[in-house]
C-alpha cells in the first residue's frame, strides 16, 4: 500500500514539472526575437496575410488563453508540425523513441553489467592491484569526453576491426541490439566508471556493517551473505545515484546518436536546433521532461522496494 | 568436569598493537562466564576472535578447542556449521546487528535452512516459535515486519531469537544490554537465563557492568590490556577480590545502599595497546603498586580456592 501511496505522490509531481517545464518553453519561444508569422511568410508578407497567420496561429489571443491551449495540446500530444520536414511533430516523435529509449536502456544494463562485478572484485580486496587497475581504468573513462569514446570505439571496433556497424540502425529488434551495442557501450563506458565508485564505496561500507558481522556468526555461506546481505544494501544509493544520471544519459545520446549516424531523438533534436524548426525543438524538450520525469519515478519506486525505511 | 571450550594463549594483533595478549580461558558445560574489563581491554575482540569474525588485518594466534578440534584454524566450511549451528553470538546494538532492508522472519530462517535444513512453511512455523520463546507477542504476524518496526528491546529479542535459531550449545553475548533502558535490560538478562535452562546452552557475557556479571554469572573473569587479570567464582571475586584492579572497579562502583558517598574511581586511563608498560599493565595506575611490579611477566596463580589472580599483591588487596 505504500508504495502505491508513494507513487501517488510522485505522480502529482511529475505533472507539476511537466507544467513548468512547458510554461518555460512557451515563455523562451515568446521571448525570441521576430514574429513567428514574419518568418513563415517570408519577403511576400503583406499586412493582411500577417493578419491572417496571426488568427491562424491564435496570437491574436491572450497569453493565458494561448498557454492553455499549448498545455492542452502537450497533453493531446498535438505538437503541431515540423517547418522543414513538414510531418507532424508527434511521428518524428514515434520514430525515433523507441531507438533512443533502447540505445539509453541499453546502455543501463551495460553500464550496470560492468560495474557490479568490478564494483565486487574492487572492494573485496581494497588496496589489491586489481583494485587499483580497476579504479585507474574508471578514472580514464570518467575523464573523457563521450564523443570521444565514441569515436575511438568506432576507429577501432567498427572500422578497423570490422566487429561492429559502423553506424545507423539495423532491421527489426535483435539487428537493432547489434547495431546500437557500440554507441551504448559508448555511453555505458563513463557512466559505469560514475556507478562503480559509488558501489565500491557503499560496499566497502556495508562489508564493515555489524549486521554482515551478525550474518556471519549464523554461519550463513559466503556468497549468501554477500548477494542477500551485502549487495541488497549496497544497492539502495547506486540505483539512486543511476536514475539522477538517466538525464545526462538521454544529453549523452544527443552526441552519440551523431557520431554514430542513429536516427533516434538525441540526432532529431540537434537536426532541428541547427535548422531552427521550433516546432520540433518544443515538442523534443517535452518529450524527454516527461521521459526523464518517469525514470525519476520509477528509481523511486525501486527505492522504496529496496529499502523499506524509505517509505517513512 | 571437561571444558566445553578450551582457550589457550589467545592473542589478536592489530598493527603494531597487540590488544589482546595470550588469555586463557575456560567455559564449562551449562555455566555463565562473565568477562569485565574497561572498553578497550580487548573482551569483544576476544569474543569475535573466537568466532573469526575479525578482518584480515587482525592476526589471530592462540588455541580455542572445542569438540576437539581447533576453532582458530579450522577450515572456513566446518566452521560455517559451528557458527550459529553450535556456537551462536548476540550483538551489543540490535539496530545495526539486525539487517535493516530484510523482514525480521528471513533473517531466522536463513539460519535454520542453512543449518536445520528448514525451509518453507516448516521454517515459517519454528521462526514463529522462536519470536514467541523470547517473547514477542503476535509472533506469526511480526515476522513480515522490518528491524525499524520494532522497538529496542523487541528488536534485542529478536536478535537473540535469530542468533538461537539453529539451537547452540555456547552463546557468546556481546554487550547484549549496553544499548537498551535500564528496565529493558533487567528483561534480556531474565530471558537470556531462562533460555540457557530451556536450551541447556553455556553463555559468556562480555561486559563493562559489573551489576550484569553479579546478577546473571557463576564465574567471571576481569581483563585489563587485552590480559586476563583475575578469575573466579562471582560470590569470593566480588567479596573478596585478590587483584588491585577488580579492587578498584568494585569501588568505583556507585552504591545504591550509601547514597552520596565520594566514589573513588581509578586513576588515569589504560595503556595504549601499542604502548604497553613493563611488569604489571595496571601498575601505573595502581595505589598498591611496588617497584617489582614494573618489572616481569605476570602469570595467573591461585589466590583462594577456584579464585586465580595475577597481582603479586594479592595478599595485601585480599586484606584490604
Amino acid at each position: 500500500m505504500y508504495v502505491l501511496a508513494i507513487l501517488g505522490r510522485r505522480l502529482g509531481q511529475i505533472v507539476a514539472t511537466v507544467v513548468l517545464v512547458a510554461l518555460l518553453i512557451f515563455g523562451l519561444m515568446r521571448l525570441l526575437p521576430g514574429d513567428p508569422a514574419l518568418m513563415l511568410l517570408g519577403d511576400r508578407a503583406t499586412d493582411a496575410s500577417i493578419a491572417q497567420m496571426h488568427h491562424d496561429l491564435g496570437l491574436d489571443r491572450s497569453v493565458a488563453v494561448q498557454f492553455w491551449e499549448f498545455l492542452v495540446h502537450t497533453v493531446t500530444l498535438q505538437l503541431g508540425d515540423s517547418i522543414t520536414m513538414r510531418v507532424p511533430v508527434i511521428s518524428l516523435v514515434r520514430d525515433g523513441l523507441p531507438i533512443t529509449l533502447l540505445l539509453t536502456g541499453m546502455a543501463a544494463f551495460l553500464a550496470l553489467l560492468i560495474a557490479v562485478p568490478l564494483a565486487f572484485v574492487s572492494a573485496l580486496r581494497p588496496g589489491s592491484w586489481m583494485d587499483a587497475a580497476i579504479r585507474t581504468v574508471a578514472q580514464i573513462s570518467l575523464s573523457m569526453p563521450v564523443f570521444y569514446i565514441g569515436l575511438v570505439l568506432l576507429i577501432v571496433l567498427a572500422a578497423g576491426l570490422h566487429w561492429f556497424p559502423v553506424g545507423g540502425i539495423g532491421n527489426g529488434f535483435f539487428q537493432d541490439l547489434y547495431y546500437l551495442f557500440l554507441p551504448a557501450l559508448t555511453l555505458a563506458l563513463s557512466l559505469s566508471a560514475v556507478l562503480l565508485r559509488n558501489l565500491r564505496q557503499s560496499l566497502l561500507e556495508v562489508l564493515n556493517a555489524e549486521y554482515v558481522n551478525f550474518a556471519t556468526a549464523k554461519g550463513l555461506p559466503r556468497r549468501m551473505i554477500l548477494t542477500r546481505h551485502v549487495l541488497r544494501n549496497a544497492w539502495v544509493s547506486t540505483v539512486t545515484l543511476l536514475g539522477l544520471n538517466i538525464g545526462s544519459l538521454v544529453g549523452g545520446a544527443v552526441i552519440t546518436e551523431t557520431v554514430f549516424a542513429i536516427p533516434g531523438l538525441g540526432r532529431l533534436t540537434i537536426d532541428s536546433i541547427f535548422a531552427r524548426d521550433y516546432p520540433v525543438v518544443q515538442g523534443l524538450t517535452m518529450v524527454l521532461a516527461i521521459m526523464v520525469s518517469v525514470v525519476f519515478l520509477l528509481v523511486d519506486t525501486v527505492q522504496v522496494l529496496l529499502d523499506p525505511r524509505m517509505s517513512k | 568436569m571437561t571444558p566445553l571450550l578450551s582457550i589457550r594463549g589467545l592473542s589478536v594483533q592489530i598493527g603494531r598493537g597487540t590488544p589482546v595478549d595470550g588469555i586463557d580461558l575456560d567455559i564449562a558445560p551449562g555455566e555463565t562466564l562473565g568477562i569485565v574489563g574497561e572498553s578497550g581491554s580487548g573482551k569483544s575482540l576476544s569474543l569475535r576472535a573466537i568466532l573469526r569474525l575479525l578482518p584480515p588485518q587482525a592476526k589471530v594466534t592462540g588455541t580455542a578447542i572445542w569438540n576437539g578440534v581447533d576453532l582458530l584454524t579450522l577450515p572456513e566450511p566446518d566452521m560455517r556449521r559451528v557458527r550459529g549451528g553450535q556456537i551462536a553470538m548476540v550483538f551489543q546494538e540490535p539496530m545495526t546487528a539486525l539487517n535493516p532492508v530484510l523482514p525480521i522472519g528471513l533473517q531466522i530462517t536463513e539460519s535454520l535452512g542453512v543449518h536445520l535444513n528448514l525451509r518453507g512453511a516448516a521454517a515459517k512455523t519454528r521462526a514463529t516459535e522462536l519470536l514467541d520463546l523470547v517473547g514477542i507477542p503476535d509472533a506469526s504476524r511480526r515476522l513480515s515486519n522490518y528491524p525499524h518496526e520494532f522497538s529496542g528491546g523487541m528488536r534485542q529479542r529478536a536478535m537473540i531469537a535469530a542468533a538461537l535459531a539453529s539451537g547452540p550449545k555456547l552463546l557468546l553475548a556481546d554487550e547484549p544490554t549496553t544499548a537498551l533502558d535500564v528496565t529493558i535490560q533487567d528483561q534480556i538478562l531474565k530471558l537470556l537465563l531462562r533460555l540457557k535452562e530451556e536450551l541447556a546452552m553455556s553463555v559468556v557475557i562480555v561486559t563493562h557492568d559489573l551489576g550484569v556479571v553479579a546478577g546473571t554469572c557463576d564465574r567471571v573473569a576481569v581483563l585489563y590490556a587485552g590480559k586476563v587479570m583475575e578469575t573466579g567464582p562471582v560470590r569470593t571475586l566480588f567479596t573478596r577480590p585478590s587483584h588491585a584492579y577488580t579492587l578498584g572497579l568494585l569501588r568505583s562502583l556507585p552504591d545504591a545502599a550509601h547514597a552520596r558517598q565520594r566514589l573513588e574511581g581509578i586513576a588515569g586511563s589504560p595503556p595504549d595497546p601499542g604502548a604497553l608498560p613493563p611488569g604489571c599493565r595496571f601498575a601505573p595506575r595502581c595505589g598498591f603498586a611496588l617497584d617489582a611490579c614494573r618489572i616481569g611477566d605476570r602469570v595467573l596463580a591461585p589466590s583462594a580456592p577456584d579464585q586465580l589472580s595475577a597481582c603479586i599483591r594479592a595478599e595485601t588487596v585480599m586484606a584490604a
